[in-house]
């Protein structure tokens, strides 16, 4: 997978696949949960694995399990990492998102699973995962991307997390951060 | 100059004339329609019409070409040129820019025969506007979903003087740095951080310490922040958040810190 164009042109004829139902994240309970919680839709458009900087998305994982698995590899070795944990869930119905774990999908990409376990953190070019993030947000109607996580394969598990790009949550497709009431905390579009 | 950037060039498909590139550049050529109903736009695009009337009295494909335009690449240029040389007066020029929502970023050729030099003046433009960029954000610190938390505010207090300037005095001890070895990690001198530790010029730099201290929120104490800075971890390749940060990379361990604090898989 070389340019820009040429995830544009894999793109328009990639499977893709419907997400309904709960994602998680989970943050140390702390005085930051408990009183006020960060905003889990606020998007500095920082660099993560699948999106360069500048790029408004945010990042969840599938399951609970996942979660953890990502919360723990980073409080890892900190005593900190053993403190109460709080877990938040965002409810979706995404029409449009791309499934990394799908083979046929990386065939179609002509990418390899370790283009996308690239090191990204602090990376001077963006990485191919990123590209194909930019590529996404910026030229195609698919609203979310599935990918393996990193945190769960070096655990020796399965699990998945997703990467949801805000300007191409249109309706049909929402997100919603769920509170502890009816309200939510958050929602897109 | 560096590299000039990936160019496409749209024409007629029964175009006489075409604008006379470079071989060594990296040009795509595409149809007209092409363009406006793909997603071609690249860092430079040119597009050769007949003359310009024609392409002003074709609104659906100006129209159609500004919100491709738009669209396209964030510091993108277009570069409009015609097959007919005539000199474009400037009623005709307005009337050319008026679709485009960012006209700055539209250059218009009155001859074909020079188009190549204007491309390499958009390149040069380009070049210029990326690596201010580059510098802008390697300077100022990225906002972050925990700035307005008052008990993020609240837990920096520490590194802060009266007039609520970052000190560099409070920020060295946090961090479990002699002021000299601070002082080079800023580029500054210890005789000055010495003498005003506060300085408003170190603002800016200091503002990346402050971030990666709120680390310390979710930490049982300022032990086990100054520990987590001096141990390798995975996410880092394996290397100390302390590493990065004397690697100048200090913006990628405040959004490692972000991403701990908001649980943000990666």
């Amino acid at each position: 997978m070389g340019d820009r164009h040429a995830i544009v042109r894999a793109l328009k004829s990639i499977p893709v696949i419907e997400l309904r139902g709960m994602l998680v994240r989970m943050v140390p309970l702390g005085d930051l949960a408990k009183n006020s919680p960060p905003d889990f839709l606020f998007t500095s458009g920082k660099p993560n694995r699948y999106n360069p900087d500048g790029i408004e998305c945010v990042y969840f994982s599938e399951n609970e399990s996942t979660a953890h698995l990502e919360y723990a590899q980073q409080w890892t070795t900190l005593r900190a990492g053993r403190q109460p944990v709080v877990t938040y869930f965002a409810e979706v119905r995404l029409h449009r998102v791309l499934d990394l774990a799908c083979r046929k999908t990386l065939q179609n990409l002509k990418l390899t699973p370790y283009d996308l376990y690239k090191p990204w953190r602090g990376a001077e070019q963006p990485t191919v995962s990123q590209m194909l993030g930019q590529t996404i947000a910026e030229h195609s109607n698919i609203s979310a991307i599935r990918y393996r996580s990193v945190a769960a394969e070096l655990a020796g598990k399965s699990g998945f997390n997703i990467v949801i790009y805000r300007n191409n949550v249109k309706r049909p497709n929402s997100l919603r951060i769920l509170g502890p009431d009816r309200n939510s905390l958050g929602t897109w579009p | 100059m560096k590299m000039m950037p990936e160019i496409v060039l749209a024409t007629r498909r029964s175009s006489a004339t075409r604008p006379r590139l470079p071989k060594n550049w990296n040009v795509r050529s595409v149809t007209l329609n092409r363009l406006v109903t793909g997603h071609e736009f690249t860092p430079i695009t040119i597009v050769d019409t007949l003359n310009p009337e024609a392409l002003s009295d074709d609104s659906v494909f100006t129209r159609a070409l500004a919100k491709r335009f738009e669209e396209g690449p964030g510091s993108n240029f277009l570069v409009l040129t015609f097959e007919k040389k005539e000199r474009i007066g400037s009623s005709a020029k307005v009337k050319l820019l008026m679709p485009f929502a960012h006209p700055e970023r539209v250059e218009i050729s009155e001859d074909i025969r020079t188009v190549p030099q204007l491309v390499e003046s958009v390149a040069a433009k380009i070049q210029v506007l990326k690596e201010r960029q580059a510098n802008e954000t390697s300077t100022t610190h990225r906002s972050s979903p925990l700035d307005h938390l008052k008990e993020v505010v609240f837990a920096s207090s520490d590194l802060r003087v009266e007039n609520g300037n970052l000190s560099a005095v409070a920020i060295a001890r946090v961090f479990g740095l002699s002021l000299n070895a601070l002082s080079q990690l800023l580029g500054r001198t210890r005789q000055a951080l010495n003498k005003t530790p506060d300085a408003d010029s170190l603002q800016k730099d200091l503002g990346f310490f402050e971030r990666i201290a709120r680390l310390r929120i979710a930490l049982s104490n300022e032990a086990e922040f100054r520990q987590w800075l001096r141990m390798p971890h995975t996410e880092l390749n394996g290397e100390t958040p302390l590493f990065w940060i004397k690697g100048k990379r200090r913006q990628a361990i405040a959004d490692f810190v972000d991403d701990m604090l908001t649980g943000a898989p990666v």
